[in-house]
């Protein structure tokens, strides 16, 4: 009501009334002085602010790329108008954004990969490899392949461990031997087996917990002396046959 | 001393144009975006030369910044570029169209901008580096109170004091009483019944001159 009261368009009857509350009531006088006065204020604004010179041209720009103003009364050029369909806007912003170009690059490589592990060259591509059941056949082709070399590859190592480990095996051997005569020397040069200068510490016999081990003992006990010739040059034979490529 | 506009309308409030649109000229428009659709950039370039200023008007009432207005202002033609096809006449005119656009646009930037307003002083906005002391702007020695320049002055003061209103209430007296835009075309933008339309104008109106009155108060 109160701002239909201020346009002026209450009825007669109900302006009087109106206007003889607003007159006896505080709280309402109050609200109707105010919105009487803030109507009055916005009166000074309306005055056009000052549009900037250029808005209309760098509209056009940013929407048809046209960017030359058109003022009233400028006959159109003589040449036909340049075709605009909307959304061509969008459509060319979207294609520029670089995370679309990002995420069309990583495609292409991703497809480019697939291939290339799939077996398939695209310059000895024919019609016929695009048949499911060649498709199958080629990528079971290429995986037992793969699975081929990967099951040799592993055999051949463990080949190579074991070979390594003989060898060792046959080092350890050779060197025990000499090594176990001079313990009662040492035992006799210390025989209480405690340390000279710090009494608190305790020495074990030397050869108690270290020394030659008791496998290549029991080996050297139970083999005949030919037998350690005989696992080097089977040892020598395996690795010849690989690098041979025998296995 | 003059402390407040005259009771008497300005002599500009005469020149403003009809608050109401013309079927014909809804008509009118309602072709020229066809023609837009279709592909006719001269039929673009009319529709932004026709509308542009009223929606820098908007802008810059709303946010009281030139820069802000003409950022706004070509945020809200690409908006109508993109959003061109999806306008239907049955549902309202261009110009509500538009006008709802463009008020869509600025409560997203009322909203990105509020963290920034906080931090501003309450008397911030007067204290304009090249304007006069509003103890000055208010008690015009000048001769007559209806000097070109005293009415810069206090144009600038009210529309500082506007951009200190609520949102809700300052779009409802903008587009009422500086687009003159009738209560339904208004109740269409702002999505709400008439009734409130008015309650806001009313509230607006009385809050802006709450603003002045205490503003005059802490000065004088």
């Amino acid at each position: 009501m109160l701002a239909d009261a201020l346009d002026g368009t209450l009825p007669a009857t109900d302006s009087v009334a109106f206007e003889s509350h607003g007159r006896n009531c505080v709280a309402c006088g109050e609200i109707l002085k105010h919105a009487r006065e803030g109507r009055e204020w916005l009166a000074f604004l309306h005055e056009e602010p000052e549009v900037p010179s250029d808005l209309q041209a760098r509209i056009l720009a940013r929407t048809t790329g046209l960017g030359r103003p058109v003022a009233m009364g400028i006959p159109a050029p003589m040449h036909p108008a340049p075709v605009m369909h909307l959304g061509a806007f969008a459509n060319q912003r979207a294609y520029l954004n670089a995370r679309l170009l990002m995420t069309a690059a990583m495609a292409f490589f991703s497809i480019g990969i697939t291939l290339n592990l799939a077996g398939v060259k695209l310059t000895q591509l024919r019609l016929a490899d695009l048949r499911p059941s060649s498709m199958q056949a080629n990528l079971s082709r290429q995986f037992y392949g793969t699975k081929g070399q990967i099951v040799r590859y592993y055999d051949n190592l463990r080949v190579i461990y074991e070979v390594e480990a003989r060898v060792r095996e046959l080092r350890r051997d050779s060197e025990a031997t000499p090594q176990s005569e001079p313990a009662p020397k040492q035992e006799k040069a210390n025989p209480d087996g405690r340390a000279r200068k710090n009494g608190s510490r305790m020495h074990t016999p030397e050869g108690a917990l270290a020394g030659p081990p008791v496998l290549a003992r029991k080996d050297q006990e139970t083999k005949p002396s030919w037998w350690s010739a005989s696992a080097a040059a089977l040892a020598i034979c395996k690795i010849g046959a690989i690098k041979g490529g025998l296995l | 001393m003059r402390s407040r506009p005259s009771n008497s309308e300005p002599e500009h409030r005469r020149t403003v144009p009809p608050p109401v649109a013309a079927p014909a000229e809804d008509e009118n428009w309602s072709l020229i975006v066809r023609r837009c659709l279709d592909g006719d950039s001269h039929a673009w370039a009319e529709l932004v030369r026709a509308h542009h200023r009223r929606i820098y008007c908007i802008c810059y009432r709303f946010t009281g910044s030139p820069q802000d207005a003409e950022d706004l202002t070509q945020e809200v033609f690409l908006r109508i570029y993109g959003n061109l096809a999806s306008f239907d006449l049955v549902r309202g005119s261009f110009k509500t169209w538009a006008t709802t656009l463009t008020r869509n646009l600025l409560v997203d930037h009322f909203r990105r901008t509020k963290q920034q307003r906080v931090t501003d002083s309450i008397d911030a906005g007067w204290d304009g580096v090249d304007e006069l002391p509003v103890s000055d702007r208010i008690a015009d020695n000048r001769p007559s109170p209806h000097d070109r320049a005293a009415g810069r002055e206090l144009q600038k003061m009210v529309q500082q004091a506007l951009a200190k209103v609520s949102p809700e209430l300052r779009e409802a007296v903008i587009l009422r009483d500086l687009q003159d835009m009738d209560y339904k075309e208004i109740a269409q933008v702002l999505r709400i019944p008439e009734g409130t339309v008015k309650s806001r104008i009313s509230r607006g109106r009385a809050e802006l001159a709450r603003l002045l009155e205490k503003n005059r108060g802490q000065v004088v």
